[in-house]
Parts: structure tokens; C-alpha cells; sequence
């Protein structure tokens, strides 16, 4: 896993709001340190694609600021957006295209654009160079839209599901290239994925969206290290300290608790089991719980 | 610029030589019938109508979101397409003129005045269709994107018609019609570049 570089961040959400009928994405605000890779997850509709389509420009945001290296997105002048990578999940690129056609038109857009690097990585990622991109699978898109992303001077990628529905061979092969993408301590990702098991192995930071807000912004070795699953009956259930849960469930013959740290927790409730919770369980606990 | 006039150029290659064909025999048989100068009024529109379809396929491939995040910029992105579009239709304007003189020539009817009228469509059809066409064809949907264009020609045609009556003289109404249908593009040009950035991408 990279190491985290609180400064400067390479983006800044302050406040971030946007209004839909039925839907608001509110006041959502964290950083994504240079040299890291932040995780965006949430259920369908919390507002993860929403705030990276505002993030990128797509969308014009009714509230708040948004800034890359410092730079508020009102100011952003070419060379910044240059130092923007999407990946987005409806792929971008024309399928009339070749990559080898791609490249040549993205050399003519991207002032910083390096052929010889995305010739390596077709090569590497295994893409054809004149091969249609109509006929590329899901995962052949992925992975162009990375090698398109990596090989100019972006300096930010920002990744919506880049990995869903893809095999563990690609999707590994897209995770060891965020890796090194991130490895210089001056490149960022802010990635959104279902996929929480593939950002358990990468991300440094988990943002996580719940009804258009930010729940928690929290360091991923803090929730895999400290928060934990506790799981007991009515009569421990009730004698908790409430001030030690962040949610509980009721399941059919017992009580699941997710408690902040995991160690405390099975220390001071003995008869408790106590375990690890991974990222998925949290998400559960906080959408299908209930909270103090 | 560059980059997206060589993208689209890339997504019509395939298609520019199905829609000259298609131009051929429509303008061939026409040409027959009235004269081959219906070959400057049917090329200019055919070539833009081409330039329009890409507008479609970007939003079908998700291009006009990444479009978006480029370094020009949503406005020059959108500017893309007035420029394509133009230059399309001039090309399809002299494509046309070359078919016209030749046809004339093997059909040995050379008709001044209606080569004349036939030129001044030729330049203001797609221009007054495109000021309508392309702000509805980032707009809108496919389907009604059609409906705007299909309207967009007749009304075109009434506008040289009341041109004609208003000014009694037929040359200089569509003189008149080209100035007003190259002003018009230019605001449409103006606008969407300045409005439809604005406006959220879904």
C-alpha cells in the first residue's frame, strides 16, 4: 500500500452540494493526499457518481469548492485539466476507434502526452493497438482508459467503478497499476468501487457516501485495525456502553455491534465475540443498522 | 482542435463515402429530371448532416462527458462541432460545384440563374439548418433531434421564398439569405459555446 503524504492534497472537496429531484448530495467534503489513493463507497444512489462527475467538471455542483493542488475549479486553466484522468464507467472512448487511433488523437489534445509510455503499456496491459475498441471486453476498456490516463501528465485520476465486473486477473492488473501510479508521492487517485475487497488492498483512505453524505472519512489501517464486529445476546446487547457503538443490528438470534476499537471492545465485554470487520461489514452496519 | 477534428474524422471515415454515394444517386437522378445543379444543394446538406451524426455518437460512447475533462475545454469542444460541420459543408459546396459543372456539361444544361440559386441553398441550407441543428443535437435526443433538423429545412426554404416576394428579385434575396443564414450560425456558434457548457452532462 502507498504511504499517505498529507501535503499539498491533489484535491479538496469543501462543502460540496448538488440538488436533484429527490436527491441531494450534501455538504460532502474530504482530501485526497498526494501520493494516496482514497476509496469512494456507498450503496447504489449515495452520491458517489455525482461527486466525481462534479469533481471532473460533467456536472456544475448549486454548493461548494472543489480544488486540485490548490486550485479552485472555476480557475482551472488547460494544463490543470490536463492533470485530470477520468475513467469513466461508460468508457469515453469512441469504439470507432483503435487504441493506436486514440493515441494519435489524444497526442493532438494532451500537450504532455508520451506515445512511447502508452505504447509500453498497451504492450504491457496487453491491448491491441489496431484493434477496434468495439470489440474490446469490459475489463480491454479498463485498462486502455488507464494506459490513456497514465501516459500524459495527468496527475489526478479519477476512477468511477473501474474494476466492476471484471475478472480478479484484471482486476489485479489494474490495482498493481494504481500502485505505481501512486508510488512517486505526487500522484493521487480517487477511486469509487463496489468492489471494497479491491480497495481493502489499495486505497490508503475510505470516504464513505450514505444518502448524499459523508458517514466517515477514515485511514483504511484504522477501520481494518480498529473497528470490529461484536456479536452478543439481548442481555449484553443492553448492558453495552452506547457510547462504544457506532451501529447495531438485530439478526435472528443475536446482536451484531460495530464498535470503533476492537481491541477495547473485547476487552471490556468478555463474553462477547469480537472480530475483525472489513469494509463491507461496516457498510452494512451503518445502511442496514441502527445508530446511537 | 486538432484532436477532435481528427477524432471525428476517425468515427466518419466509414460513413462520408456511404453518404456521397447515397448524394450520387439522389443528386444523379435529380439532375436528370431538373438540372444538375440540385447537385449544390443536396451535397453541402448531406456532408453536414454527417458532421451531426457524430454529435450522437459521442454521447452514445460516452465522449461528450470525457469531452468535458479535456484541456481545451467544454467551449472549444463544443466548437469542435461548428467547425466540422463547416467544413463539411463547404466541402459538400464544392464537391457540389464540380459535380454540377460536370454534370452540366454531359447533360448539356447550363442554366445561370438556377446555378445561381442552386449555390446560394447550397451555402444556406446547412448553415441556417446547422444554427438550429447542432444546439438541438447537444440538447436533445436522437429522435428529436431528427424532428429539429426535418423542420429546419423547410423552414429554410420558406425563409428564401418570403426572401423572394419581400425583395422581388431573386439573386439578391438569396444573397440576402446567405448573410442572414452565416449571421445565424455565428450566434448559434457564439451561444452554445457559452451556454452549453453550463449545463450538466448526465
Amino acid at each position: 500500500m502507498s504511504k499517505m503524504n498529507p501535503h499539498p492534497p491533489a484535491l479538496e472537496v469543501r462543502g460540496l452540494t448538488k440538488r436533484y429531484p429527490g436527491f441531494t448530495l450534501s455538504d460532502v467534503s474530504f482530501t485526497v493526499p498526494a501520493g494516496s489513493i482514497v476509496g469512494l463507497v456507498g450503496e447504489n444512489g449515495a452520491g458517489k457518481s455525482t461527486t466525481l462527475n462534479a469533481v471532473l467538471g460533467v456536472i456544475h455542483p448549486d454548493a461548494g469548492d472543489i480544488r486540485l493542488y490548490g486550485r479552485r475549479q472555476q480557475s482551472w486553466t488547460g494544463a490543470d485539466r490536463a492533470g485530470l484522468g477520468a475513467v469513466l464507467d461508460s468508457g469515453g472512448y469512441p469504439d470507432a476507434l483503435t487504441p493506436d487511433a486514440l493515441g494519435r488523437v489524444l497526442g493532438d489534445l494532451y500537450p504532455g502526452w508520451r506515445p512511447d509510455r502508452y505504447a509500453a503499456l498497451l504492450e504491457r496491459l496487453g491491448l491491441p493497438g489496431g484493434k477496434k475498441l468495439k470489440s474490446f471486453s469490459k475489463g480491454m476498456r479498463a485498462k486502455l482508459a488507464l494506459a490513456a490516463a497514465m501516459s500524459r501528465e495527468a496527475r489526478l485520476l479519477v476512477m468511477d467503478e473501474p474494476t466492476s465486473g471484471l475478472d480478479p486477473v484484471v482486476r489485479d492488473d489494474i490495482l498493481d497499476a494504481l500502485l505505481e501510479f501512486v508510488q512517486d508521492e505526487q500522484h493521487a487517485v480517487l477511486i469509487s468501487s463496489h468492489i471494497t475487497s479491491d480497495l481493502e488492498k489499495v486505497a490508503d483512505s475510505i470516504v464513505f457516501l450514505h444518502e448524499g453524505r459523508v458517514r466517515f472519512h477514515k485511514p483504511i489501517d484504522e477501520l481494518r485495525d480498529g473497528y470490529g464486529l461484536l456479536q452478543c445476546g439481548e442481555t449484553q446487547f443492553q448492558a453495552l456502553n452506547k457510547k462504544d457503538i457506532l451501529a447495531w443490528r438485530r439478526l435472528d438470534y443475536a446482536w451484531q455491534v460495530l464498535v470503533p476499537d476492537r481491541a477495547a471492545a473485547a476487552q471490556k465485554y468478555k463474553d462477547a465475540a469480537v472480530g475483525p470487520a472489513s469494509i463491507d461489514d461496516i457498510l452494512l452496519m451503518y445502511v442496514k443498522g441502527e445508530t446511537p | 482542435m486538432k484532436g477532435l477534428l481528427r477524432k471525428d474524422f476517425y468515427l466518419i471515415r466509414a460513413t462520408l463515402p456511404l453518404a456521397c454515394l447515397a448524394m450520387l444517386v439522389a443528386g444523379g437522378c435529380l439532375s436528370v429530371l431538373v438540372s444538375a445543379n440540385v447537385f449544390l444543394a443536396i451535397a453541402p446538406v448531406v456532408l453536414g448532416l454527417v458532421a451531426l451524426t457524430t454529435v450522437n455518437i459521442d454521447r452514445h460512447d460516452g465522449w461528450n462527458r470525457l469531452a468535458a475533462t479535456l484541456p481545451c475545454g467544454p467551449a472549444r469542444a463544443i466548437g469542435g462541432k461548428y467547425l466540422l460541420y463547416l467544413l463539411l459543408s463547404l466541402g459538400g459546396v464544392l464537391l457540389g460545384l464540380l459535380l454540377a459543372v460536370a454534370g452540366s456539361a454531359l447533360l448539356r444544361g447550363w442554366g445561370g440563374e438556377t446555378f445561381g440559386i442552386f449555390f446560394a441553398i447550397g451555402l444556406a441550407l446547412p448553415l441556417l439548418s446547422g444554427a438550429v441543428g447542432l444546439p438541438a443535437a447537444f440538447l436533445l435526443g436522437e429522435d428529436k433531434n431528427m424532428l429539429v433538423m426535418m423542420f429546419s429545412y423547410p423552414l429554410a426554404s420558406a425563409l428564401l421564398v418570403a426572401l423572394v416576394l419581400a425583395i422581388d428579385a431573386v439573386l439578391p434575396a438569396a444573397l440576402v439569405l446567405i448573410g442572414c443564414s452565416a449571421a445565424a450560425y455565428a450566434a448559434s456558434w457564439l451561444l452554445a459555446a457559452r451556454l452549453l457548457p453550463r449545463r450538466d452532462l448526465r
